[in-house]
């Protein structure tokens, strides 16, 4: 009976030892990750969306890349995690920006450092980063356009320089996002 | 098998089974009809009559010990056997276990990202970066505007009343 106990101890210890390295991402773990599933909650399942997590042997490749901004390159070599909810949200646009304070409140109550927070009559941004000592190792972008209802959850874990980040943003013309308010 | 067979078997079943209980009726009535079967039951009741009054032999007290020995206690002769059965289950179970999450291990890490599914995640990554750096700027824009603007442009601009120009 002893040696069945062994038997089956040692089965399940084995098991378990390979599991929680499967299940948990390592990324989460990190003190800049903020894990965006509230939002993708918010997000109208109907309507586009884009659902963004980058880490491990992905930022690796785009580190690793041969061609590209070598700025860019830089932050993803530097970087632990990029991830992203976008979408429109369903419900009442009043839900979703109570949703973005509530975060955005929380955030700084954990520690998080607002950087910015900007409202119009239309919408919302805010820009939140986490220092270990006298480096930013997290970022948190939060915008919402209560106009067309869209979300925007932003997350960088890992060390951000944040002039660096603005030089790429200029290098970047992604289409669609002339319409973020404050922006020249 | 004919229908004394059956008669036969069915007086020994009455003696294994039923013993000292009544003869069933469909016996008696085969009785009726069959002298062989007849006789073959009064034998045996002679015979199990006699059986019973002879006295019965003590048994030996070393005859338990014999049993044991014979039997429980006796070494075992196969490979096979208690202890080792163990040990060795133990061991298969472990090795399929190995082997189970070394295989899940190697089929589950991918080499790496193909150069579509970088392309992707580049294309990914280019617009959150684009979003966090349109918010970072977005913040620097309100600031210059808002903030350092409302102080100074007014001046810049001749905006300020002449009255408080002259003090």
């Amino acid at each position: 009976m002893r040696t069945a106990h062994v038997i089956l101890a040692a089965t399940a210890a084995l098991f378990l030892a390979g599991a929680p390295a499967a299940a948990q991402s390592a990324a989460a773990s990190h003190p800049g990750y903020v894990d965006g599933a509230t939002f993708r909650a918010l997000v109208d399942d109907d309507k586009e969306i884009t659902e963004i997590n980058l880490e491990g042997p992905t930022l690796k490749a785009l580190c690793n890349k041969k061609d590209g901004d070598p700025e860019a390159r830089e932050l993803y070599c530097q970087l632990k995690a990029i991830h992203a909810v976008i979408g429109s949200v369903r419900g009442p646009a009043a839900n979703a920006l109570t949703l973005l304070k509530q975060t955005d409140q929380k955030l700084a109550a954990a520690g998080w450092q607002r950087i910015a927070r900007i409202k119009d009559e239309t919408s919302w941004i805010s820009v939140l980063t986490h220092v270990s000592g006298d480096q930013i190792d997290g970022l948190v972008a939060l915008i919402f356009d209560s106009e067309d209802k869209e979300i925007v959850f932003a997350n960088l874990a890992g060390p951000v320089d944040l002039s660096n980040l603005e030089a790429i943003g200029d290098t970047l013309k992604v289409p669609g996002l002339e319409h973020i308010p404050g922006v020249d | 098998m004919n229908a004394c067979d059956v008669g036969r078997e069915r007086v020994h079943a009455f003696f294994d089974e039923v013993g000292d209980g009544p003869v069933p009726e469909s016996l008696q009535s085969h009785f009726a009809t069959c002298a062989g079967c007849r006789e073959l039951f009064d034998e045996l009741t002679i015979l199990r009559a006699a059986l019973r009054a002879r006295p019965a032999p003590p048994m030996p007290d070393d005859a338990l010990e014999v049993v044991w020995e014979r039997t429980v206690r006796a070494p075992r002769t196969g490979w096979l056997d208690g202890r080792r059965r163990a040990a060795v289950a133990a061991v298969l179970v472990t090795g399929v276990s190995l082997s189970t999450l070394w295989l899940l291990r190697t089929t589950s890490a991918p080499s790496g990202p193909t150069p579509a599914e970088i392309a992707r995640a580049e294309a990914q990554a280019d617009i959150v970066l684009s979003y966090a750096a349109r918010a970072i700027q977005a913040t620097r824009t309100a600031t210059t505007h808002r903030v350092v603007g409302s102080k100074i442009s007014p001046a810049v601009r001749g905006d300020v009343p002449s009255d408080s120009r002259r003090r």
